[in-house]
Parts: structure tokens; sequence; C-alpha cells
């Protein structure tokens, strides 16, 4: 390994590596120690969540009840179902990038910048009926029937305050993770176009590998968020 | 690259339980796994059975199938299957360290009393400044 002229090694191999394998493992290495600061950033997040959530159980039924009253269930679900889809086409895309097949990654590239697009796209449109239904958390908070029976919530035994505080909850944690996809699906299209210029394949696809990385772990974090957020009963 | 190439239909077979996992999810949710009706009677008692019903069974089996999705996502999604033990270590670090997090944290909490500014029993009237305790 130490004999190699400067005109032996692959065009993509740094100097301070010393064959393609390591660099490669460097930047997952990197790639990955960046995704544990992302877990810890959820993670305190999920944390006050957690704390009340226990604190005020009740409120927390009814924000949830809330998320889902009218056609929220089913946004919640399908949105999920868009990100999982997501997934799939981006480790498709890294599969095709691994054999070399150009034109396949760069489809699978653009299916994913799609579907996380959707996503976006009912994000939005959930936050607007939100607005609509008074329970963004500013002043201009107002907790309104529920329109789905809660059970075993009684009148008078939910805080609205306390809603208010789950509301935040919702805002702050899936604003939190539209703005990690806001910035992964711009990543994506540079990789698109460069998968279309030709600057990877099966020597070198190490840039998609590391998107498809954080790509899954934004996933991950909406697996995560949507149980918590949307399914509390 | 020496990591091996994984088939497509492992890919595909991966994805399928990740849909059925989230059925899964929405069908569990819907099932309730605690009966405190009878507790409902008085306020406090009121306040506690919620609490136990939601931080109960219901939240850990939402829990453990959020987990299963995570742990098959990022074993052969993103490929730590296949990977070095070193690899593997970096991954593990983010959740033992949310781990501690966690543990510490909440032993705190839950030893308190009331430790919030708006606690349960008061009327909804103007919002107070909460004091850092």
């Amino acid at each position: 390994m130490t004999n190699e002229t400067h005109h032996e090694h692959p065009p993509h191999l740094a100097h301070h590596f010393d064959d393609p394998q390591q660099q490669f493992d460097a930047a997952s290495l990197g790639m990955w120690v960046f995704l544990t600061t992302e877990v810890m950033f959820f993670g305190g997040a999920l944390f006050a969540y957690a704390v009340y959530r226990y604190s005020y159980p009740a409120a927390f039924i009814e924000g949830s009840l809330h998320l889902c009253q009218g056609a929220g269930m089913v946004l919640g679900f399908v949105n999920t179902l868009f990100l999982l889809c997501s997934s799939l086409t981006m480790v498709l895309a890294v599969h095709a990038a691994q054999t070399n097949q150009r034109e396949r990654t760069f489809k699978m590239l653009m299916a994913t910048i799609v579907l996380g697009t959707i996503f976006l796209g009912v994000k939005a449109y959930e936050y607007s009926v939100k607005f609509e239904h008074h329970l963004v958390p500013t002043a201009a908070f107002q907790l309104e029937e529920v329109l789905a029976e809660p059970k075993f919530v009684p009148e008078g035994t939910v805080d609205p305050r306390h809603v208010r505080i789950f509301m935040s909850f919702y805002f702050g944690m899936t604003g939190l993770h539209a703005l990690h996809m806001l910035i992964g699906i711009p990543i994506l299209g540079i990789l698109a176009w460069r998968t279309r210029k030709g600057d990877y394949s099966s020597e070198y696809f190490t840039p998609v590998e590391m998107v498809g990385l954080y790509w899954h772990f934004v996933d991950i974090i909406w697996v995560f968020l949507y149980p918590l957020l949307y399914l509390i009963r | 690259m020496s990591h091996h190439v994984v088939p497509v239909s492992t890919y595909v077979k991966v994805f399928v339980t990740l849909i059925v996992l989230l059925i899964l999810t929405v069908a569990v949710s819907y099932v309730d796994f605690g009966d405190v009706s009878e507790q409902m009677a008085d306020g406090i008692t009121a306040k506690t059975a919620v609490a136990v019903k939601v931080n109960g069974l219901n939240l850990l089996i939402a829990l453990v199938i959020a987990t299963a999705k995570a742990v098959v996502i990022v074993l052969f999604f993103m490929q730590l299957k296949y990977s070095s033990p070193l690899h593997r270590s970096f991954a593990i670090s983010g959740v033992v360290f949310v781990a501690i997090l966690f543990t510490i944290t909440f032993a705190d909490y839950v030893v308190r009393g009331e430790w919030d500014a708006f606690p349960m029993e008061a009327p909804a009237a103007v919002p107070v400044e909460s004091e850092a305790d």
C-alpha cells in the first residue's frame, strides 16, 4: 500500500486515506456520529414530551384526539406510509448506485424527493387545519369541543393550558422533523443532479449512501413521533 | 466497496414488515389495555387512573412496535447488519446516551411534587409566570 505513485489511486480517493474502503468507513462513521448527535437532539425534545405526558395524561389524550379529528387520522397514517415508501426508494437508490445502474439511481432518488415533498405538503395542510381550529399554541389558542368522543376523559378534568402544551410539542417536534426533511430534499436534489452527470458509480457512491443514512434516520424519528403524537388514547 | 450487495428482495421484505408494523401500531392504539373505569369517581384518583392507563401498557406496546420498526430500518436499510462492530458501537452510543438522559432526569421528576406552574386542579385563570425551580 505504501509504494503507490500518485497516478495509481482511483480519482475519488483522497490522499489522506490508504484505500477506498478506509475512506468509505471514515465517511460512514462520521455520518453515524452526526446521527448520534441528532438522536440526542430529538431525545431531549422527546424527554420533555415524556415529562409533560406523565404529568398531564388526560390533556395529552385530548390533544391527540384533536390531531385526529376529521381527516387527521387518515392524514397522519398516510403520511407515515409515504415516508416509509420514501425510505424504500432511498435504499433502492443506494442499491442501484452500488450496482452501477445510473438511470435507476436517478429515478429512485427522484421518487424519494417526490414522496418527501408530498409528506411536507400534507404536513402543511395539517398545520393550516390547526390554524383554523385555533389549536396553535399562541394567545389565540382556544380548545373547542372534541369531535371524537373521548372514552374516559370526563368533562372538566382537562385544563386547556395543558392541551396547549401538547400542541406546542406537536408543532415543535413535527416542525423540527419537517425542517430536517426540508434540508434533506434539496440535498437529494443535488445527489440526483450529480447522478445525472455521472459522478457516481459502483466504485464511488459514498454520498448517496450517506444521505441515505440521514434519510432513514429522519424516517425513524417520524416512526416514533407518529404513535406518540397521533395515537394517544 | 467491500460491503456486500443486499438483494432487492430483502429490502422489499423489510418494507412489507414495516407496513405491517404500521398497521399494527394503529390497530393496537384502539385496543384498551387497562380498565380503570371504576376509579373515575373522584378527581384525584381520576388523575392517577388516567396516568396509569396512558403511561401503562398502551404506551409500552406502542413504543415496542416503534422500536421494532426502528431496529428493522437500522439493521437493513441503514445496513448495520452488514457493518463492522465499530459501526454498530457508534450507532448504539446514541441510544445509550438517550437512555442515560431519560433515566437520570426522569428519576428526578417522578420524586418531585408539583413542579409546574399549571397544576392539574388550578382554575383556568390568567397564565402564571412559571418559576424556574
